[in-house]
């Protein structure tokens, strides 16, 4: 328990040195946390504790200065300090990122679903407002900074969380995650190829039936690289190639409407197949309310693909600028659950 | 020992500067000294650096930085192990451009050594 509060610890101090490094130093990040490690090992007499985490990473200093130490100082990008301009950067790109991904999400939807624009763009119009408009008073006054002068070396300063916010959205993924990714989309390719699954689709919709199955399978396949090797430029790319085809594949299945003919139901002694597009067509809602889920679920399906595009796109920009090529083993290093602090 | 808290804020201030940049050409001096010995990784340096160079009074963040821009300039080689999944260490050792210019340093500090061990015996 005690040991896990002492990652804790080491691994916001690392997102905090993180949040002021140049795009993509995840090697001193790892190189720091070995180091925090093995101080706090040799502070608690071969025990991390909590203690003697604060202690490392006091020992190691103020995280801007150790950022600064490795990435230089005194550079201004236009009126930003160089060190602010990677966790501005990676906050920018989630901006657009999530615009984009609303945008075409919504565009996609809007044929199938008229009035969808209107209601949906409206409300991220004035949340975008709103987000840039503190995003813009924070870095440029730094007014928090002065709020943050009584914490301590192990302190996240509010500052840093703002800035952190586009740090921690790009984050590299999880084994974890990469896992579910893999596990998830194989089973769902294996469920849609059994007989007694694809008897519930629509006459229309079954011909695309074999397009998912293919989909799930590479994005299974995509799931278990990311599992094996991390993130690398080849399994960003072939994210990415998922990315767009879950992006045309939603653009011709969302006018072919609710995709389900049938669902199982049990009536206590046997299990039935019940007509749902039947039932719906008896109560006569408009708009139906099977066509809203399925414009929802197409909207989130769209959405999240652009934004895997985005974020993708990115990553493999700047591990070229770095030289780092195609495979390497880039597994996100073992960190702990964070709670919020 | 010089004992900074007497002295003016200026000598203060004048001796902080000064001490950042005689140590920053003796440290990398004695990481590539410390390397040539056989390879070792970040905290290893670090703690080699506390034994024999404590004397620099090293501020653990700064040796990274330093190890990396030597990488950069070729005189580093490195090298990453993952043996502990939890502690992966990237080892470094002195290429042979290192070596060659290990030694032209070295010859350089004595050189400089000798010559100002002369001039400053004649300060009180």
């Amino acid at each position: 328990m005690a040991r896990d509060r002492a990652r804790e610890f080491i691994e916001d101090y690392l997102d905090r040195v993180r949040a002021y490094l140049p795009l993509g130093s995840e090697d001193y990040i790892i190189e720091i946390r070995t180091h925090l490690l093995q101080e706090a090992e040799r502070i608690g007499n071969g025990t991390v504790t909590e203690g003697s985490a604060l202690l490392a990473i006091e020992h190691m200093g103020d995280p801007k200065s150790v950022a600064n130490e490795y990435a230089g100082t005194g550079k201004r990008i236009g009126p930003l300090p160089v060190e602010y301009a990677r966790p501005v950067a990676a906050l920018t790109i989630v901006f657009i990122g999530i615009g984009l991904a609303v945008m075409l999400g919504l565009f996609l939807v809007e044929p199938v679903l008229p009035g969808a624009t209107s209601v949906f763009s409206a409300s991220a119009l004035f949340l975008a407002l709103v987000l840039a408009s503190i995003v813009t008073a924070l870095v440029v006054t730094e007014r928090l900074n002065i709020l943050d002068m009584r914490r301590t070396e192990a302190e996240r300063t509010l500052f840093e969380r703002v800035l952190g916010i586009g740090e921690e959205t790009l984050r590299k993924k999880s084994a974890a995650d990469a896992f579910v990714e893999y596990a998830g989309s194989l089973i769902i390719a294996v469920l849609l190829i059994l007989p007694q699954v694809r008897i519930l689709f629509t006459a229309t919709f079954l011909p695309f039936v074999p397009v998912l199955i293919g989909l799930n399978l590479f994005g299974s396949l995509v799931g278990l690289l990311f599992f094996l090797r991390g993130e690398n430029n080849l399994t960003l790319t072939l994210e990415v190639v998922l990315g767009v085809a879950w992006i045309v594949v939603s653009a011709m299945i969302v006018h072919i409407g609710w995709p389900l003919r049938y669902m199982y139901i049990y009536d206590g002694s046997t299990l039935g197949l019940f007509d749902i597009v039947s039932f719906m067509a008896q109560v006569d809602l408009t708009p139906s309310p099977l066509l809203i889920i399925w414009v929802m679920a197409v909207f989130v399906a769209v959405a999240s693909s652009t934004w895997r595009v985005i974020s993708g796109i990115a990553k493999i920009s700047w591990y070229m600028r770095e030289g780092r090529g195609v495979w390497w083993d880039g597994r996100a290093s073992p960190q702990v659950s964070r709670t919020q602090q | 020992m010089v004992d900074v808290a007497e002295m003016s804020k200026n000598v203060q201030e004048e001796i902080t500067r000064w001490s950042k940049e005689i140590k920053r050409g003796a440290v990398a001096l004695a990481i590539m000294a410390l390397l040539v010995r056989g390879r070792a990784y970040g905290y290893e340096l670090v703690k080699r650096l506390d034994e024999y160079a404590s004397f620099l009074a090293l501020e653990q963040g700064t040796v990274y930085p330093l190890l990396r821009r030597m990488e950069q300039r070729g005189l580093l080689r490195a090298e990453w192990d993952y043996t502990d999944p939890a502690k992966p260490k990237k080892y470094y050792q002195v290429t042979d451009d290192g070596i060659e210019a290990l030694r032209k340093m070295c010859e350089i500090w004595s050189t400089m050594s000798e010559g100002m061990n002369k001039i400053i015996g004649e300060v009180d």
